[in-house]
């Protein structure tokens, strides 16, 4: 409690009284000090009396538009303070938007004497990435000659997610799947009895899920889609290795599998199904949450995906001539030049006297240093995710999010994760479409898309895998493109 | 800080000011008693500052009337002095205050304006200055510390958000 200026003059003039009386002479003067000081008290009193009752009335609120929000988007705040029975005092509160926060105006909302309810809404930017806790609402009380301040916790937060690549396909051979929205592959939807919607048809549907009454009226193929009442357990094994976090084109593989990824926990949170997440570095596995429905684990989750990518700077993607892993399927990776120069049979391990020798030579060897590195470090990845796994219990979806940059490594580690009769899904980065000067030679970059695609098909074919490439979507098509006037050519 | 949009003066419609507006009628007419026309003059005075600011102003002009009246401590001072402590506790009636309220008004009053008139008889005023002014400051002290304990703890908090679901 605290005197305004009001009341220190009242104050003052009191104390003047005093001093006139002692200087005077004249102690008739000290009537009036001790009746104002009279006053003062009893209004003192008073004060504090409307304080107790008008705070124990009082309801102070934040509320958003969103709890949840893209980097530099709009979202509204409003600050409402409300009272049970209209107050004796006036009412101040202001709210304490978080720092970084663009916002048009102070969220501050006044209540007058008599009133009951005050709202105040301020457009707020989010630019900043990450979570922004509100800060105490500050309540001032006050009746002109006295004021009480008070602040009240808050426990509101906003979400602002980083802003991601600018289109995300996810799909099979060009196709967009049914994923990018949060759907399911559609050979694994729609198991539950229940009708839920009716939607247009999407390449990949199965033709059993066709609505033929919607499609007849319609003209359009529809299908059906059926509640899912499942409880499928599943674990988000995210790629962080540096081939993931190269940056070629601006937007990472890792940034574009982060979005599917995302997709597939929003997904999950939708059905209710337990999900959890693996991180890989490149030193093992990272990050371990345990698969679990609750809204915890399930924030847990979103919140470590939205972190990804939001530390170090991403390394720069080197030329489309640069393979710093060593790519081990055939024709796969590895620039046709170099390719047709290395021996049938050359082998790190030979006699050095057989060796070849010369700057190329020595640049393989390097490579294939580099290669042998990286098959250990895989062999002990694999072995920590293997153990993981053993330690999770029933996993029954097993997603994979990773680029093609090592397929001996993709294969192990789809292998590890297909045990126990799991289903897996790998979502798969073309590292092809991520380099920077990629797009020069589209004609090389197509060649290595289809060596792309064709992993991507050896992946799918195998039982209880699913495979989807995730890509941006206009270097995607202009490769696409150059494909479909290939086969034009060749026709004429 | 915070704008607080609340007038300073608590000023009030005449027709809710009308056990203060007696009073002070009868204020008038005492200052009349004492001084005849001058007193009914300093009388209307501190009626008129009563009514543009607001009650301690009024004391404080009534006390320095009063002493520009009656130039030696009389009994007729005590009167005017009862006048303006009835003024005082009028306007917590005024205010709407609880029993308490009014109560701790009254006790004020009294036990202020007799220290007050015991220092005005036994001539020790720098005394009794001192122990009106102290003992104004204490029990302010104290008002202010059980304030502290009450206040504080009842403000309700609850946060909302248009859209829980997530934006993807």
């Amino acid at each position: 409690m605290r005197p305004t200026p009001t009341l220190w003059a009242t104050a003052l003039l009191a104390t003047v009284l005093a001093a006139c009386a002692i200087v005077f002479a004249r102690p008739e003067l000290l009537f009036g000090t001790a009746l104002i000081g009279a006053w003062i008290l009893a209004r003192q009193y008073r004060f504090s009396e409307l304080c107790t009752a008008t705070t124990s009335s009082l309801t102070v609120s934040y509320s958003t538009e969103d709890a949840r929000v893209r980097a530099g988007d709009r979202a509204s705040a409003a600050l409402t303070v409300r009272a049970a029975e209209p107050v004796p005092l006036a009412v101040s509160a202001e709210g304490r938007v978080p720092p970084g926060v663009r916002r048009d105006g102070p969220l501050v909302a006044s209540l007058e004497r008599g009133d009951r309810r005050t709202e105040r809404a301020i457009e707020a930017t989010w630019p900043v990435a990450g979570r922004h806790r509100f800060g105490p609402v500050t309540v001032e009380l006050t009746d002109g000659w006295f004021r009480e301040t008070i602040a009240v916790a808050s426990s509101l937060s906003v979400t602002v997610e980083p802003r991601g690549p600018p289109a995300v396909h996810v799909g099979t051979g060009g196709t967009r799947a049914t994923t990018t929205r949060g759907g399911r592959p559609s050979r694994w939807v729609g198991s539950g009895p229940e009708f839920d919607s009716v939607r247009e048809y999407s390449p990949g549907d199965s033709v059993g899920l066709i609505d033929w009454n919607a499609t007849a009226r319609l003209s359009r193929t529809y299908v059906r889609d059926l509640e899912r009442n499942s409880n499928r357990p599943t674990l988000l094994v995210v790629d962080l290795r540096t081939s993931c976090r190269t940056a070629g084109i601006g937007s990472t593989p890792q940034e574009y599998l982060r979005e599917a990824a995302l997709s597939v926990s929003t997904d999950a949170r939708r059905f209710g199904d337990p999900i959890g997440l693996v991180t890989l570095d490149d030193d093992g596995v990272g990050t371990r949450i345990d698969p679990a429905a609750s809204a915890r684990v399930h924030r847990r989750v979103r919140r470590r995906l939205l972190e990804l990518g939001t530390t170090d700077p991403p390394p720069v993607r080197r030329s489309s001539n640069y393979d710093p892993f060593g790519r081990s399927a055939a024709g796969y990776g590895l620039p046709t030049v170099a390719r047709s120069r290395i021996p049938a049979d050359y082998s790190p391990s030979d006699d050095p006297a057989t060796e070849p020798t010369g700057a190329f030579v020595e640049s393989l060897r390097s490579f294939s240093r580099v290669h042998a590195d990286r098959a250990t470090a895989a062999d002990s990845r694999e072995g920590e995710l293997n153990g993981v796994l053993r330690t999770l219990g029933d996993v029954r979806l097993a997603v994979l999010c990773t680029d093609d940059s090592s397929p001996r490594s993709l294969w192990k580690s789809v292998t590890t994760l297909r045990a126990r009769d799991r289903r897996v899904l790998v979502l798969l980065a073309p590292t092809v479409l991520f380099e920077g000067d990629g797009l020069a030679d589209l004609e090389g970059t197509y060649d290595r898309y289809v060596a792309f695609e064709e992993l991507r098909r050896d992946l799918d074919r195998c039982g209880g895998v699913r495979a989807l490439e995730v890509a941006p979507d206009d270097r995607l098509s202009t490769v696409l493109a150059t494909g479909r006037d290939r086969s034009r050519g060749d026709r004429r | 800080m915070i704008a607080v949009r609340e007038s300073i003066r608590n000023r009030r419609p005449l027709r809710r000011r009308w056990l203060e507006a007696t009073v002070v009628a009868a204020l008038v007419a005492a200052f009349g008693l004492v001084g005849g026309a001058v007193g009914v003059g300093l009388g209307i005075l501190v009626a008129g500052v009563w009514y543009v600011s607001d009650v301690p102003y009024a004391v404080a002009a009534a006390t320095i009337c009063l002493v520009v009246l009656v130039p030696e401590f009389e009994p007729a001072v005590v009167g005017v002095a009862v006048l303006l402590g009835i003024l005082v506790v009028s306007t917590t009636v005024t205010w709407g205050g609880s029993a308490r309220v009014i109560a701790m008004s009254v006790f004020a009053s009294l036990a202020f304006g007799g220290l007050a008139s015991v220092g005005a008889t036994r001539g020790r005023v720098w005394l009794t200055a001192a122990a009106i002014l102290g003992g104004i400051g204490l029990v302010g002290y104290v008002l202010h510390g059980v304030a502290c304990l009450e206040v504080g703890d009842g403000i309700e908090q609850s946060s909302e958000t248009e859209d829980a679901s997530a934006t993807r």
